[in-house]
Protein backbone atom coordinates (compact mmCIF):
# COMPACT_ATOMS: atom_id res chain seq x y z
CA UNK A 1 0.00 0.00 0.00
CA UNK A 2 1.70 3.02 -1.49
CA UNK A 3 -0.96 5.16 0.65
CA UNK A 4 -0.32 5.70 4.25
CA UNK A 5 -1.42 9.53 5.12
CA UNK A 6 -1.92 10.89 8.14
CA UNK A 7 -4.61 10.03 8.87
CA UNK A 8 -4.25 6.14 9.27
CA UNK A 9 -1.01 6.50 11.93
CA UNK A 10 -0.96 4.30 14.91
CA UNK A 11 -0.26 6.23 17.46
CA UNK A 12 -3.38 8.86 16.70
CA UNK A 13 -6.84 7.83 17.89
CA UNK A 14 -8.51 5.92 14.78
CA UNK A 15 -11.07 7.63 12.42
CA UNK A 16 -14.60 6.29 13.13
CA UNK A 17 -16.50 5.75 10.12
CA UNK A 18 -19.70 4.10 8.58
CA UNK A 19 -20.22 2.80 5.69
CA UNK A 20 -24.26 2.38 3.70
CA UNK A 21 -24.21 0.66 0.26
CA UNK A 22 -26.90 -1.39 -0.74
CA UNK A 23 -24.59 -3.98 -2.21
CA UNK A 24 -23.43 -6.52 0.00
CA UNK A 25 -20.43 -7.23 -1.90
CA UNK A 26 -19.26 -3.87 -2.36
CA UNK A 27 -20.31 -2.82 1.10
CA UNK A 28 -18.17 -6.00 2.78
CA UNK A 29 -14.88 -5.89 0.73
CA UNK A 30 -15.05 -2.00 1.55
CA UNK A 31 -15.44 -2.22 5.26
CA UNK A 32 -12.19 -4.98 5.01
CA UNK A 33 -10.35 -2.50 3.08
CA UNK A 34 -11.11 0.25 5.27
CA UNK A 35 -10.10 -1.30 8.52
CA UNK A 36 -7.02 -2.74 6.66
CA UNK A 37 -5.91 1.14 6.35
CA UNK A 38 -6.99 1.91 9.77
CA UNK A 39 -10.21 2.94 9.42
CA UNK A 40 -12.51 1.68 12.37
CA UNK A 41 -15.73 1.40 10.75
CA UNK A 42 -18.49 1.15 13.82
CA UNK A 43 -21.56 1.11 11.79
CA UNK A 44 -22.76 -0.20 8.37
CA UNK A 45 -26.25 0.09 6.61
CA UNK A 46 -27.88 -0.95 3.39
CA UNK A 47 -29.97 2.61 2.21
CA UNK A 48 -30.46 6.44 3.70
CA UNK A 49 -32.45 5.76 6.30
CA UNK A 50 -30.17 3.38 8.19
CA UNK A 51 -27.29 6.34 7.27
CA UNK A 52 -29.12 8.65 9.47
CA UNK A 53 -30.02 6.01 11.85
CA UNK A 54 -26.67 5.24 12.36
CA UNK A 55 -24.75 8.99 11.90
CA UNK A 56 -27.28 9.86 15.06
CA UNK A 57 -25.83 6.79 17.31
CA UNK A 58 -22.07 6.63 16.74
CA UNK A 59 -21.62 10.49 15.21
CA UNK A 60 -18.88 9.29 13.10
CA UNK A 61 -15.50 10.86 11.59
CA UNK A 62 -16.63 10.00 7.97
CA UNK A 63 -19.31 8.49 6.33
CA UNK A 64 -18.83 6.72 3.24
CA UNK A 65 -22.46 6.95 1.21
CA UNK A 66 -23.91 5.30 -1.56
CA UNK A 67 -26.16 7.26 -3.69
CA UNK A 68 -28.24 4.83 -5.90
CA UNK A 69 -30.40 2.49 -3.04
CA UNK A 70 -33.76 1.43 -2.62
CA UNK A 71 -36.77 3.71 -0.81
CA UNK A 72 -33.78 5.93 1.01
CA UNK A 73 -30.96 7.24 -1.69
CA UNK A 74 -27.88 8.77 -0.46
CA UNK A 75 -29.77 12.62 -1.13
CA UNK A 76 -32.29 11.30 1.50
CA UNK A 77 -29.28 10.83 4.31
CA UNK A 78 -27.57 13.83 3.42
CA UNK A 79 -30.22 16.25 3.45
CA UNK A 80 -31.65 14.29 7.06
CA UNK A 81 -27.97 14.70 8.46
CA UNK A 82 -27.28 18.25 7.10
CA UNK A 83 -30.68 19.15 9.38
CA UNK A 84 -28.91 18.16 13.02
CA UNK A 85 -25.04 18.10 11.62
CA UNK A 86 -24.69 20.89 9.16
CA UNK A 87 -20.50 20.29 9.37
CA UNK A 88 -21.00 16.20 9.12
CA UNK A 89 -18.41 14.87 6.61
CA UNK A 90 -20.07 13.03 3.97
CA UNK A 91 -18.15 11.17 0.90
CA UNK A 92 -20.40 10.02 -1.42
CA UNK A 93 -19.00 7.08 -3.35
CA UNK A 94 -21.07 6.50 -6.67
CA UNK A 95 -21.55 4.23 -9.36
CA UNK A 96 -21.69 7.35 -11.81
CA UNK A 97 -21.26 10.76 -12.67
CA UNK A 98 -25.22 11.57 -12.33
CA UNK A 99 -25.02 12.64 -8.94
CA UNK A 100 -22.87 15.17 -9.40
CA UNK A 101 -25.43 17.24 -11.56
CA UNK A 102 -28.27 16.03 -8.55
CA UNK A 103 -26.50 17.29 -6.26
CA UNK A 104 -24.71 20.71 -7.11
CA UNK A 105 -22.61 21.58 -3.56
CA UNK A 106 -24.44 19.40 -1.09
CA UNK A 107 -21.24 17.10 -0.83
CA UNK A 108 -17.34 18.10 -0.38
CA UNK A 109 -16.30 15.07 -1.62
CA UNK A 110 -17.19 12.59 -4.15
CA UNK A 111 -16.07 9.59 -5.14
CA UNK A 112 -15.97 7.12 -8.12
CA UNK A 113 -16.11 3.50 -7.88
CA UNK A 114 -14.24 1.59 -8.84
CA UNK A 115 -13.15 2.26 -5.38
CA UNK A 116 -9.84 3.29 -4.68
CA UNK A 117 -7.93 3.78 -1.12
CA UNK A 118 -6.04 6.39 -2.27
CA UNK A 119 -8.66 8.45 -3.89
CA UNK A 120 -10.17 7.64 -0.26
CA UNK A 121 -7.34 9.36 1.40
CA UNK A 122 -7.04 12.07 -0.64
CA UNK A 123 -10.49 13.01 0.28
CA UNK A 124 -10.14 12.55 3.71
CA UNK A 125 -7.17 14.66 4.01
CA UNK A 126 -9.26 17.57 1.84
CA UNK A 127 -11.34 17.18 4.56
CA UNK A 128 -9.68 17.27 7.72
CA UNK A 129 -6.87 20.00 7.05
CA UNK A 130 -8.90 23.30 6.86
CA UNK A 131 -10.68 22.28 10.30
CA UNK A 132 -7.08 21.56 11.36
CA UNK A 133 -5.64 24.69 10.73
CA UNK B 1 -168.70 32.48 -122.35
CA UNK B 2 -170.99 30.14 -123.85
CA UNK B 3 -171.62 29.08 -120.34
CA UNK B 4 -171.96 32.40 -119.37
CA UNK B 5 -174.26 33.64 -122.07
CA UNK B 6 -176.11 30.51 -121.67
CA UNK B 7 -176.90 31.33 -117.80
CA UNK B 8 -177.21 34.46 -118.41
CA UNK B 9 -179.78 33.74 -121.35
CA UNK B 10 -181.93 32.50 -118.56
CA UNK B 11 -181.97 35.31 -116.72
CA UNK B 12 -181.19 39.00 -117.91
CA UNK B 13 -178.38 39.62 -119.54
CA UNK B 14 -177.13 41.90 -117.24
CA UNK B 15 -178.07 38.92 -114.66
CA UNK B 16 -175.96 36.67 -116.71
CA UNK B 17 -172.97 38.89 -116.61
CA UNK B 18 -173.58 39.47 -112.62
CA UNK B 19 -173.32 35.08 -112.04
CA UNK B 20 -170.92 34.88 -114.60
CA UNK B 21 -168.82 37.24 -112.63
CA UNK B 22 -170.04 36.24 -109.35
CA UNK B 23 -169.30 32.54 -110.17
CA UNK B 24 -165.75 33.76 -111.42
CA UNK B 25 -165.19 35.38 -108.24
CA UNK B 26 -166.37 32.50 -106.24
CA UNK B 27 -164.05 30.08 -108.57
CA UNK B 28 -161.03 32.96 -107.75
CA UNK B 29 -162.03 32.67 -104.41
CA UNK B 30 -161.83 29.19 -103.98
CA UNK B 31 -158.98 29.25 -105.97
CA UNK B 32 -157.38 31.58 -103.50
CA UNK B 33 -158.24 30.24 -100.44
CA UNK B 34 -156.61 27.49 -102.07
CA UNK B 35 -153.84 28.69 -102.80
CA UNK B 36 -153.77 30.60 -99.22
CA UNK B 37 -154.27 26.90 -97.85
CA UNK B 38 -151.27 26.00 -99.81
CA UNK B 39 -149.37 29.09 -98.82
CA UNK B 40 -150.37 28.74 -95.52
CA UNK B 41 -149.07 25.00 -95.16
CA UNK B 42 -145.91 26.15 -97.22
CA UNK B 43 -145.27 28.62 -94.79
CA UNK B 44 -145.91 26.48 -92.09
CA UNK B 45 -143.53 23.77 -93.86
CA UNK B 46 -141.30 26.99 -93.94
CA UNK B 47 -141.21 28.18 -90.53
CA UNK B 48 -140.63 24.63 -89.39
CA UNK B 49 -137.93 24.47 -91.72
CA UNK B 50 -136.63 27.39 -90.58
CA UNK B 51 -137.38 26.57 -87.14
CA UNK B 52 -134.84 23.61 -87.78
CA UNK B 53 -132.27 25.91 -89.56
CA UNK B 54 -132.43 28.44 -86.61
CA UNK B 55 -131.97 25.44 -84.27
CA UNK B 56 -129.42 23.91 -86.80
CA UNK B 57 -127.90 27.61 -86.68
CA UNK B 58 -127.90 27.76 -82.71
CA UNK B 59 -126.38 24.34 -82.49
CA UNK B 60 -124.10 25.93 -85.01
CA UNK B 61 -123.75 28.79 -83.30
CA UNK B 62 -122.86 27.24 -79.81
CA UNK B 63 -120.02 24.50 -81.54
CA UNK B 64 -118.83 27.86 -83.12
CA UNK B 65 -119.25 29.56 -79.59
CA UNK B 66 -117.31 26.54 -77.88
CA UNK B 67 -114.90 26.19 -80.57
CA UNK B 68 -113.99 29.85 -80.49
CA UNK B 69 -114.16 29.41 -76.53
CA UNK B 70 -111.35 26.47 -77.13
CA UNK B 71 -109.32 28.46 -79.73
CA UNK B 72 -109.19 31.29 -77.04
CA UNK B 73 -108.04 28.58 -74.50
CA UNK B 74 -105.99 26.75 -76.64
CA UNK B 75 -104.46 30.36 -77.55
CA UNK B 76 -103.99 31.35 -74.21
CA UNK B 77 -102.37 27.98 -73.51
CA UNK B 78 -100.14 28.68 -76.37
CA UNK B 79 -99.52 32.44 -74.96
CA UNK B 80 -98.71 30.65 -71.55
CA UNK B 81 -96.10 27.87 -73.25
CA UNK B 82 -94.68 30.38 -75.13
CA UNK B 83 -94.29 32.27 -71.55
CA UNK B 84 -93.21 29.67 -70.02
CA UNK B 85 -90.72 28.41 -72.82
CA UNK B 86 -89.35 32.04 -72.94
CA UNK B 87 -88.74 31.50 -68.99
CA UNK B 88 -87.57 28.17 -69.84
CA UNK B 89 -84.96 29.82 -72.13
CA UNK B 90 -84.57 32.26 -69.87
CA UNK B 91 -83.43 29.89 -67.29
CA UNK B 92 -81.32 27.80 -69.54
CA UNK B 93 -79.59 30.61 -70.49
CA UNK B 94 -79.16 31.61 -66.50
CA UNK B 95 -78.74 27.57 -66.09
CA UNK B 96 -75.82 27.33 -68.78
CA UNK B 97 -73.71 30.66 -67.31
CA UNK B 98 -74.39 29.04 -63.49
CA UNK B 99 -72.65 25.49 -65.19
CA UNK B 100 -70.28 27.74 -66.20
CA UNK B 101 -69.22 29.32 -62.75
CA UNK B 102 -69.89 25.78 -61.03
CA UNK B 103 -67.39 24.37 -63.89
CA UNK B 104 -64.84 27.39 -63.01
CA UNK B 105 -65.55 26.72 -59.49
CA UNK B 106 -64.93 23.11 -59.53
CA UNK B 107 -62.17 23.92 -61.23
CA UNK B 108 -61.02 25.81 -59.09
CA UNK B 109 -61.77 23.27 -56.30
CA UNK B 110 -60.06 20.46 -57.92
CA UNK B 111 -56.83 22.83 -58.32
CA UNK B 112 -57.24 23.65 -54.28
CA UNK B 113 -57.23 20.13 -54.04
CA UNK B 114 -54.15 18.91 -55.89
CA UNK B 115 -52.66 21.85 -53.49
CA UNK B 116 -53.89 20.49 -50.59
CA UNK B 117 -52.89 17.29 -51.76
CA UNK B 118 -49.27 18.25 -52.31
CA UNK B 119 -49.61 20.32 -48.94
CA UNK B 120 -50.80 16.70 -47.57
CA UNK B 121 -47.68 15.08 -49.08
CA UNK B 122 -45.25 17.34 -48.28
CA UNK B 123 -46.62 17.64 -44.43
CA UNK B 124 -46.68 13.78 -44.37
CA UNK B 125 -43.47 13.85 -45.22
CA UNK B 126 -42.58 16.24 -42.52
CA UNK B 127 -44.07 14.60 -40.48
CA UNK B 128 -41.93 11.09 -41.35
CA UNK B 129 -38.91 12.90 -40.88
CA UNK B 130 -39.92 14.45 -37.45
CA UNK B 131 -41.15 11.39 -36.06
CA UNK B 132 -38.03 9.35 -37.57
CA UNK B 133 -35.71 12.15 -36.27
CA UNK B 134 -37.49 11.70 -32.42
CA UNK B 135 -37.02 7.76 -33.02
CA UNK B 136 -33.80 8.19 -33.98
CA UNK B 137 -33.49 10.96 -30.72
CA UNK B 138 -34.91 8.31 -28.81
CA UNK B 139 -33.51 5.71 -29.75
CA UNK B 140 -30.28 7.89 -28.77
CA UNK B 141 -31.70 8.94 -25.43
CA UNK B 142 -31.94 5.19 -24.75
CA UNK B 143 -28.48 4.36 -25.98
CA UNK B 144 -27.11 7.18 -23.40
CA UNK B 145 -29.15 6.11 -20.17
CA UNK B 146 -28.03 2.28 -21.31
CA UNK B 147 -24.99 2.77 -21.45
CA UNK B 148 -25.05 5.01 -18.18
CA UNK B 149 -26.35 2.30 -16.28
CA UNK B 150 -24.19 -0.40 -17.61
CA UNK B 151 -21.64 1.92 -16.54
CA UNK B 152 -23.24 2.37 -13.79
CA UNK B 153 -23.82 -1.24 -12.77
CA UNK B 154 -20.54 -2.40 -14.15
CA UNK B 155 -18.82 -0.15 -11.40
CA UNK B 156 -20.61 -1.83 -8.62
CA UNK B 157 -18.88 -5.13 -8.91
CA UNK B 158 -15.79 -3.93 -10.84
CA UNK B 159 -15.87 -1.95 -7.59
CA UNK B 160 -15.44 -5.38 -5.63
CA UNK B 161 -12.77 -7.32 -7.79
CA UNK B 162 -10.52 -3.81 -7.15
CA UNK B 163 -11.36 -3.89 -3.39
CA UNK B 164 -10.90 -7.48 -2.76
CA UNK B 165 -7.82 -7.81 -5.06
CA UNK B 166 -6.52 -4.50 -2.61
CA UNK B 167 -7.31 -7.04 0.26
CA UNK B 168 -5.92 -10.31 -1.00
CA UNK B 169 -2.46 -8.25 -1.87
CA UNK B 170 -2.45 -6.71 1.25
CA UNK B 171 -2.93 -10.06 3.09
CA UNK B 172 -0.25 -12.67 1.61
CA UNK B 173 -0.60 -15.04 4.06
CA UNK B 174 -4.51 -15.37 4.27
CA UNK B 175 -6.23 -18.26 5.23
CA UNK B 176 -7.79 -20.25 2.49
CA UNK B 177 -11.49 -20.22 4.48
CA UNK B 178 -11.26 -16.29 4.09
CA UNK B 179 -9.22 -16.87 0.60
CA UNK B 180 -12.30 -18.74 -0.49
CA UNK B 181 -14.40 -15.92 0.67
CA UNK B 182 -12.99 -13.86 -1.68
CA UNK B 183 -12.56 -16.09 -4.83
CA UNK B 184 -16.64 -16.37 -4.03
CA UNK B 185 -16.69 -12.43 -4.27
CA UNK B 186 -14.60 -12.31 -7.69
CA UNK B 187 -16.94 -14.71 -8.87
CA UNK B 188 -20.23 -13.52 -8.19
CA UNK B 189 -18.69 -10.16 -9.61
CA UNK B 190 -17.74 -11.67 -12.59
CA UNK B 191 -21.01 -13.21 -13.08
CA UNK B 192 -23.15 -9.93 -12.46
CA UNK B 193 -21.04 -8.36 -15.06
CA UNK B 194 -21.61 -11.10 -17.50
CA UNK B 195 -25.18 -10.70 -17.31
CA UNK B 196 -25.14 -6.89 -17.50
CA UNK B 197 -23.66 -7.32 -20.68
CA UNK B 198 -25.48 -10.16 -22.06
CA UNK B 199 -28.83 -8.12 -21.06
CA UNK B 200 -27.49 -5.09 -22.64
CA UNK B 201 -26.44 -7.26 -26.37
CA UNK B 202 -29.82 -9.20 -26.19
CA UNK B 203 -32.00 -5.96 -25.56
CA UNK B 204 -29.74 -4.27 -28.81
CA UNK B 205 -29.75 -7.08 -31.15
CA UNK B 206 -32.09 -9.01 -32.14
CA UNK B 207 -31.19 -12.44 -33.41
CA UNK B 208 -32.67 -14.35 -35.82
CA UNK B 209 -35.42 -17.28 -34.95
CA UNK B 210 -34.74 -20.71 -35.38
CA UNK B 211 -37.84 -22.59 -35.59
CA UNK B 212 -38.77 -25.86 -34.52
CA UNK B 213 -42.03 -27.93 -32.89
CA UNK B 214 -41.33 -27.62 -29.56
CA UNK B 215 -43.39 -29.05 -26.15
CA UNK B 216 -43.88 -26.01 -24.33
CA UNK B 217 -43.99 -28.10 -21.18
CA UNK B 218 -40.34 -29.31 -22.21
CA UNK B 219 -39.13 -25.57 -22.70
CA UNK B 220 -40.78 -24.67 -19.61
CA UNK B 221 -38.41 -27.62 -17.38
CA UNK B 222 -35.23 -26.20 -19.10
CA UNK B 223 -36.48 -22.81 -18.19
CA UNK B 224 -36.98 -23.78 -14.49
CA UNK B 225 -33.97 -25.98 -14.24
CA UNK B 226 -31.33 -22.81 -14.88
CA UNK B 227 -32.84 -20.75 -11.67
CA UNK B 228 -32.06 -21.22 -8.35
CA UNK B 229 -35.48 -22.32 -6.48
CA UNK B 230 -35.45 -21.14 -2.87
CA UNK B 231 -36.64 -24.00 -0.59
CA UNK B 232 -39.93 -22.05 0.13
CA UNK B 233 -41.16 -21.21 -3.26
CA UNK B 234 -43.16 -23.95 -5.18
CA UNK B 235 -43.51 -23.97 -8.82
CA UNK B 236 -46.66 -25.66 -10.25
CA UNK B 237 -46.00 -26.90 -14.21
CA UNK B 238 -48.76 -27.55 -16.07
CA UNK B 239 -50.19 -31.22 -16.40
CA UNK B 240 -51.21 -30.82 -19.95
CA UNK B 241 -49.03 -29.77 -23.02
CA UNK B 242 -48.85 -28.17 -26.46
CA UNK B 243 -46.69 -28.09 -29.32
CA UNK B 244 -45.41 -24.86 -30.86
CA UNK B 245 -43.49 -23.99 -33.50
CA UNK B 246 -41.14 -21.45 -32.09
CA UNK B 247 -36.92 -20.53 -31.29
CA UNK B 248 -37.07 -22.59 -27.80
CA UNK B 249 -34.08 -21.09 -26.37
CA UNK B 250 -35.25 -17.60 -26.88
CA UNK B 251 -38.39 -18.95 -25.23
CA UNK B 252 -36.94 -20.38 -22.63
CA UNK B 253 -35.10 -17.20 -21.67
CA UNK B 254 -38.84 -15.32 -21.50
CA UNK B 255 -40.10 -18.01 -19.17
CA UNK B 256 -37.07 -17.96 -17.00
CA UNK B 257 -37.50 -14.32 -16.47
CA UNK B 258 -40.92 -14.29 -16.08
CA UNK B 259 -40.20 -17.03 -13.52
CA UNK B 260 -37.38 -15.77 -11.84
CA UNK B 261 -39.57 -12.19 -11.05
CA UNK B 262 -41.82 -14.17 -9.92
CA UNK B 263 -39.94 -15.79 -7.17
CA UNK B 264 -38.52 -12.44 -6.15
CA UNK B 265 -42.00 -11.23 -6.19
CA UNK B 266 -43.30 -13.56 -3.35
CA UNK B 267 -40.25 -12.69 -1.51
CA UNK B 268 -38.75 -16.29 -1.86
CA UNK B 269 -41.80 -17.04 -0.14
CA UNK B 270 -44.93 -18.33 -1.97
CA UNK B 271 -46.20 -19.97 -5.11
CA UNK B 272 -45.77 -19.62 -8.55
CA UNK B 273 -48.63 -21.45 -11.10
CA UNK B 274 -48.15 -22.23 -14.43
CA UNK B 275 -50.69 -22.97 -16.81
CA UNK B 276 -51.21 -23.58 -20.32
CA UNK B 277 -54.53 -23.00 -22.53
CA UNK B 278 -55.18 -24.47 -25.67
CA UNK B 279 -57.10 -21.92 -27.90
CA UNK B 280 -58.11 -23.55 -31.94
CA UNK B 281 -54.51 -21.77 -33.88
CA UNK B 282 -53.54 -20.03 -30.59
CA UNK B 283 -52.08 -20.94 -26.95
CA UNK B 284 -52.39 -18.86 -23.77
CA UNK B 285 -49.56 -19.23 -21.24
CA UNK B 286 -50.15 -17.91 -17.62
CA UNK B 287 -47.66 -17.02 -14.89
CA UNK B 288 -49.51 -16.43 -11.64
CA UNK B 289 -47.63 -15.73 -8.47
CA UNK B 290 -48.79 -15.61 -5.17
CA UNK B 291 -46.86 -12.25 -4.55
CA UNK B 292 -48.61 -8.44 -3.05
CA UNK B 293 -48.73 -7.27 -6.70
CA UNK B 294 -47.99 -4.53 -8.82
CA UNK B 295 -48.63 -0.84 -8.31
CA UNK B 296 -51.16 -0.12 -11.15
CA UNK B 297 -48.55 2.82 -11.65
CA UNK B 298 -45.36 0.64 -12.78
CA UNK B 299 -48.12 -1.90 -14.70
CA UNK B 300 -48.11 0.22 -17.42
CA UNK B 301 -44.22 0.80 -17.53
CA UNK B 302 -43.16 -3.03 -17.21
CA UNK B 303 -42.50 -3.27 -20.28
CA UNK B 304 -40.67 -0.53 -21.26
CA UNK B 305 -36.31 -0.52 -21.75
CA UNK B 306 -34.41 0.37 -18.65
CA UNK B 307 -38.02 0.37 -16.28
CA UNK B 308 -36.31 -1.51 -13.30
CA UNK B 309 -37.75 -1.43 -9.66
CA UNK B 310 -34.70 -3.15 -8.61
CA UNK B 311 -31.37 -2.11 -7.68
CA UNK B 312 -29.15 -4.46 -9.72
CA UNK B 313 -31.20 -4.77 -12.53
CA UNK B 314 -30.90 -3.12 -16.34
CA UNK B 315 -34.62 -2.58 -16.95
CA UNK B 316 -34.10 -4.57 -19.73
CA UNK B 317 -35.35 -8.34 -19.15
CA UNK B 318 -39.23 -7.80 -20.07
CA UNK B 319 -38.42 -5.61 -23.00
CA UNK B 320 -36.72 -8.11 -24.24
CA UNK B 321 -39.54 -11.03 -23.24
CA UNK B 322 -41.50 -8.76 -25.35
CA UNK B 323 -39.64 -8.43 -28.36
CA UNK B 324 -38.92 -12.18 -28.14
CA UNK B 325 -42.90 -12.94 -28.01
CA UNK B 326 -43.42 -10.30 -30.50
CA UNK B 327 -41.02 -11.95 -32.79
CA UNK B 328 -43.30 -15.17 -32.41
CA UNK B 329 -46.21 -12.99 -33.70
CA UNK B 330 -47.39 -13.15 -30.27
CA UNK B 331 -48.44 -10.87 -27.46
CA UNK B 332 -47.19 -10.47 -23.65
CA UNK B 333 -49.90 -8.68 -21.13
CA UNK B 334 -49.57 -8.35 -16.96
CA UNK B 335 -52.88 -7.91 -14.95
CA UNK B 336 -51.75 -7.32 -11.08
CA UNK B 337 -53.40 -8.52 -8.28
CA UNK B 338 -52.88 -11.63 -8.26
CA UNK B 339 -49.77 -10.66 -10.44
CA UNK B 340 -50.60 -12.69 -13.97
CA UNK B 341 -48.34 -12.63 -17.04
CA UNK B 342 -49.74 -13.83 -19.87
CA UNK B 343 -48.53 -15.05 -23.34
CA UNK B 344 -50.45 -15.90 -26.75
CA UNK B 345 -48.78 -17.56 -29.43
CA UNK B 346 -49.66 -18.48 -32.37
CA UNK B 347 -49.15 -22.48 -32.47
CA UNK B 348 -47.50 -22.41 -36.05
CA UNK B 349 -45.05 -18.93 -36.50
CA UNK B 350 -45.16 -19.36 -40.36
CA UNK B 351 -45.26 -15.48 -41.55
CA UNK B 352 -41.60 -15.29 -39.38
CA UNK B 353 -40.32 -18.32 -40.35
CA UNK B 354 -41.05 -17.07 -44.29
CA UNK B 355 -39.10 -13.50 -42.89
CA UNK B 356 -36.68 -15.43 -41.68
CA UNK B 357 -35.54 -17.09 -44.15
CA UNK B 358 -35.55 -13.92 -46.24
CA UNK B 359 -33.99 -11.98 -44.02
CA UNK B 360 -30.74 -14.34 -44.30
Amino acid sequence: MPIDGEASSNDRVKIKAIVVDDDSDVREIFIELLQMNDIQVVANGINGKEAVELYKIHHPDFVFLDYLMPEYDGLYAIEKIREFDPNGKIILVSGSHFERNALGDTVKAIIKKPIEISEIFKAINKMIVPTSV
Amino acid sequence: MTLQSKESGAKSSDEWMVSDELKELDAAENELMEKEKHLTLLTNESFSKMKEVSKINRDLQNRIKSLQELSASLNRKNDELKMANQELERKTVRNNQVSLELQEKLERVIQKEKELSMQRDFLAKRLDETTQDLVKAEKFAIIGELSARLAHDLRNPLSVIKNTMDVMSGKPNMKIEERLQHVARFKRAVQRMAHQIDDVLDFVKKTEMVLHDTSLRSIMESAINVILIPPNVKIYLPSNDVLVTCDSRKLEAVFSNIILNAIQATNDNGEVKIRITDISSDVKIEFEDSGQGIPSAIVQKIFDPLFTTKQTGTGLGLSICKNIVEQHGGTITVQSPPTIFTIKLPKTTLQNKTRTSQGM
